[in-house]
Order: structure tokens, then sequence, then C-alpha cells
């Protein structure tokens, strides 16, 4: 496009043509921008070639998870509660990708409010697995991830509270990446748990991640969480071998056999590039998924008390009791809007702040969160980097997953980084025998995101996991 | 520790309106506390060192200027009202 070779307006409706073709069976999109995406388009394609060089995003077509704000167009968050919710104004991710030149083409299903690992918890329809019908896309960015594996666009942004970008990234098949807690402005994400919540990056292969987090990155006045990266950040390393690290404990037991196999089989292959591999010592990792819930329940709980059918979501009315009173219409709203995961979480959440037992789990979570990243810390003084694996299972079957305490633990290895606020990286490594993808995780220390980024298109530039597409 | 009656409270506390039917897993809301507060127990096995501040999980910006901008007009902030008159989000009675 920048080279005039084609136009982005032939590009963005290759890219709406495929959607049209794929998704009534994939459901990865919530709302698809046919006008406005080839208004955008044909906006561009009038700009000089010099004006066109300006944008290093030129016409790339980018799907949001419908959890970023848009001006004049719904955010949902994948809730019957802000089904009609129209916000006022661009989310800054939003408006930094368009600022960059990119061509929004639609917002993609989620997971209520990011509160899930399937898909399945979006009020609109579950997401499918573009490698396997019937299988789970992952989550809570499940459409983001299937519209970039299904090629309907190069590359989506999602958000990540405890895995929602790595996860689906790694059943998917593609490259997720969520960045240090900070680095990207959360103004117009709509909040879960704003100290874990963390915009994040699909694409196929991590340099087109590396040309989306740089565009997008950056301090912003709206968030006073983000920053500029600083000055004595961890540098790209220019090519010297690595130190990455493993804990081969936290491993044993907790994954498929395929996927370890796997997993090892892309640390092999990392000696091989001339990297040096040491075993490390994590010990407060068993807290962390408890840890995790509980932080993400009790801010979760406080986040959503806002949605009460008065502001800015619709209104029910209690059943056969007329008129209600405003606290009668807050509880029928509420229960009526929410899913039962939501509710879930939020009952939990409360529980965990109420008077009684706030010490007990809530301070508790906290001492853990603080130890974990205490341990990063430490680890990082050795290590350049830590792999592992991203999920401890391919991708399930949609339905299969009824116990809650079963799916939680499916975050296993991505919440950590959530914790301590550091960078990792979820990339495709291997395929199970059924055919579905696995991926490995590369988690940085704070800022390390080049690091990641260098490292993963390294491993990519030597295999072609992440070049394989589903046969759709 | 975990009863019917703290579950009942829990609903009210969250704003939400209670009700008994079962989750998708077949269990009800009670079972369902009860195995996820057992999960969140492994807690209980971190010792205390005494020091109760948790650290900030960023370092702050510069904050910006404490002055008065305008950012929703009265219109924009009524737009997804449920319900609103002239300049008024419209709820129902308090009691």
């Amino acid at each position: 496009m920048q080279a005039g070779e084609t136009t982005v307006a032939n590009v963005v409706r290759e890219s709406i043509r495929r959607i049209d073709r794929d998704d009534l069976r994939l459901g990865a999109f919530l709302s698809v921008w046919r006008e406005s995406a080839l208004s955008a388009a044909q906006a561009l394609d009038a700009l000089s070639a010099s004006d066109r060089r300006r944008f290093p995003l030129l016409g790339v077509p980018v799907a949001v998870k419908d959890l970023f704000c848009t001006r004049g167009e719904r955010t949902t968050c994948g809730s019957r509660l802000l089904e009609s919710f129209t916000p006022h104004y661009d989310a800054t991710v939003v408006e930094r990708l368009v600022g960059a030149g990119a061509v929004i083409v639609g917002k993609t299903n989620l997971d209520e409010f990011g509160m899930g690992s399937t898909g399945e918890f979006s009020a609109f329809r579950a997401t499918q697995n573009p490698w396997c019908q019937n299988y789970s896309g992952g989550g809570s960015s499940s459409g983001s991830a299937v519209a970039v594996a299904a090629r309907m666009v190069p590359c989506a942004i999602g958000t990540d509270t405890g895995g929602s970008v790595r996860q689906p990234a790694a059943w998917c098949g593609i490259t997720g990446m969520k960045p240090t807690y900070g680095a990207v402005s959360r103004f117009g994400m709509i909040a879960f748990a704003s100290s874990l919540d963390q915009a994040g990056f699909f694409a196929n292969s991590a340099r087109d991640i590396e040309l989306l987090f740089h565009a997008v990155a950056g301090r912003d006045v709206r968030d006073m969480t983000s920053r500029d990266a600083p000055p004595e950040s961890p540098e790209s390393d220019s090519g010297r071998p690595l130190r990455i690290g493993y804990c081969p404990t936290g491993w044993r037991g907790n994954i498929d056999a395929e996927v370890e196999h796997h997993v090892q089989r892309s640390i092999e292959h990392l000696r091989h590039l001339g990297h040096q591999t040491v075993a490390v010592d994590l010990p407060h990792e068993r807290f962390a998924i408890a840890a995790y819930y509980v932080i993400a329940m009790a801010e979760a709980a406080s986040n959503l008390a806002r949605y009460d059918g008065v502001r800015m979501t619709s209104r029910a009315s209690p059943s056969g009791h007329e008129p209600p009173t405003l606290s009668e219409m807050y509880a029928a709203t509420r229960f009526q809007g929410f899913g039962p995961e939501v509710r879930r979480r939020i009952l939990l959440g409360t529980f965990c702040l109420s008077h009684g037992f706030h010490d007990q789990y809530y301070q508790q979570a906290c001492r853990a969160r603080r130890a974990i990243r205490d341990d990063y810390a430490r680890v990082f003084e050795d290590v350049d980097v830590l792999i592992g694996p991203t999920s401890p299972t391919t991708a399930v079957p949609l339905g299969s997953q009824r116990d809650p305490v079963a799916a939680y633990w499916g975050d296993v290895f991505t919440v950590s980084a959530n914790l301590a606020g550091i960078p990792a990286l979820s990339f495709p490594v291997g395929f199970s025998a059924a055919g579905l993808p696995i991926g490995a995780q590369v988690v940085g220390p704070w800022w390390g995101e080049n690091r990641l980024l260098k490292l993963a298109a390294a491993f990519q530039d030597t295999t072609d996991f992440h070049q394989r597409k589903p046969a759709l | 520790m975990v009863n019917q009656s703290l579950v009942e409270r829990l609903y009210k506390l969250a704003a939400l309106q209670y009700s008994p039917e079962p989750s998708s897993a077949g269990s009800s809301p009670l079972a369902d506390f009860e195995q996820i507060i057992e999960f969140f127990s492994v807690l209980q096995q971190l010792p205390i060192t005494g020091d109760n501040n948790v650290p900030p999980c960023a370092v702050l910006g510069d904050l910006r200027s404490d002055e008065v901008v305008t950012s929703q007009t009265v219109n924009a902030a009524l737009d997804n009202a449920a319900q609103s008159h002239q300049s008024y989000f419209v709820v129902p009675r308090v009691m």
C-alpha cells in the first residue's frame, strides 16, 4: 500500500469479504464497520505518496475487542447490560491505531466483561476455533484471536487481565503479547480488574506485533498508570545469546503431554540458536492462581458496581412488584443483565472484600502478589527471559468446561505476569496429533517487550508454525 | 463458614437479585461458593511477614494539572441513560 501496488480500499474490501464469508460460522465479530472502514480506506488512498509515509500502519485492517470504547459505535463488552451502549469517545488505543493509519473493520466477540477463557460467556454467541469445528478459540479475547487466525484481519487488539490475549493466541496458533502494565493506556478500556488489565496484541508474527505495539504504546495523560518506557529498559540485546530460565517444577503433572513435548522442543530449538537455558525457582508461584482470582474478583465487584440501570445500561423491571424501589431496580437490572459467570465473580469479589473475610482473603492475596513480584525481580537478575507453556492444554470442546474451578486452573501459567505487571508473549510452537495449535510463552522483565519480540522473531525466522493456516 | 445466610447477604451487598437456580455444572450457588473458596484457601499457607504495605503495581507518571475542563456535555451524559427527563436521570423511588 505504501508503494502504491495496491489500494487501501482493495485490502479493506478483501478483509470484509473474508469476514462475510467465514464469520457466520466462526462468530468472531459482534459488529462489522463496512461503510466507515471503506470510507476511511478511500480517504487514505487519496493521500499523496509523501503523506502516506507518515502512517506506519497505513491501511492495515485491524479488529478491536468490544471492550474498547469507540465513538458513535456500540461497545457491548459482550453483555446484554451494555447491548445498546454507545460511547462518546474513543479509547486511546483506538485513537492511536487510527492515527497510525490503521483501518478498524469491526468489534470482536469476547467473554462478557473479559471474564472467561473459552469465549462461551459472551451474551450473544460463542466463538469457534477455526482449526477445529465446535472447539473453543480461547478467551476472553476470543473474537480477536479467531479473526487473526482465520486471516480475516492481519492483526487485532484484545485485553489481557489473566491471560486473555496469550491463551487464545496459543489455542488459535497465532502470536499474542501482553505488555508491561502501564506501557499502553487503559483510557477507554472498560475496566474488569484495574490493577491487572492491559491492552494486548494479536498478529501472525512477532514482527507484526512489534509494529502494532510501537504505534500505540506510551504515556497518556488520561491514564495516570501509563508511562513511556524508561531509558534504562532492557535493550533488544543486539543479537547476543540470552539466558532463558524455565521452571520445570511448575509444569510437572499440570500439563498435557503433547503440550509439554512441544514446549520442550521449542526450548531445545532456542538452545540450537545459541541461547543458554537455566532452571530457576519461583517459590511463590503456587499461590498465583488463587491470588489472581481473589484480586481480580474483588476489583471486578468494585468496577462493575457502576452498572445499575441508571446512567449507561438497559433497565429491568422486577417481576410481580410495581412500582419497584430503586434498590429493587438495581438488583433486577444487574441480575438480568449480567451473565452467570459475571454474577459469580461479583459475588465472590464481594465476599473477599467483606468484613470478616477481607484480611483472610484479599489481604493475603495482596501479600502473595508482592511475594510473586519479588520472585520475578530476583530471577531477572540471573536470567534474561523465562519460558514455559502458555496453557496446560490445547483448545477444549465448546460446552466441556462446566466446573468453574477446573476452568480457572487453565490460567495457571498466565496469571503471574499480570500479578507482577511484567510483559509476556505467546507464540506457536507446534500442533497436537489432533491438529490443535500449541503455544509457548516467554516472560520478560519490566519494559522488556523488545527482548521478547526479538526472541520470538528469531524463533519464527527458523520455523514455520506461525505461517500455517487453518483450512476454512 | 459459608452458609445460605451468608450467600443471601452477599447477593444483597452486590446489589443482585438472589436466585437459588443451579449453575451450568448443576450445582447450587452455595456449593459453587464452597468449592471456589476452598480453591482460595491455599493463600492461608502463605506466612505473614508483618509488612502489610503492598507496593503499587506501577509507578504513576506525572500527574496532570488539577483544572476544571469540559468532559461530557449533559446531553452526551444522558444519551445512554435508561430513562431521562430534561437534564435529569430518572430513577424509581428510593423507598
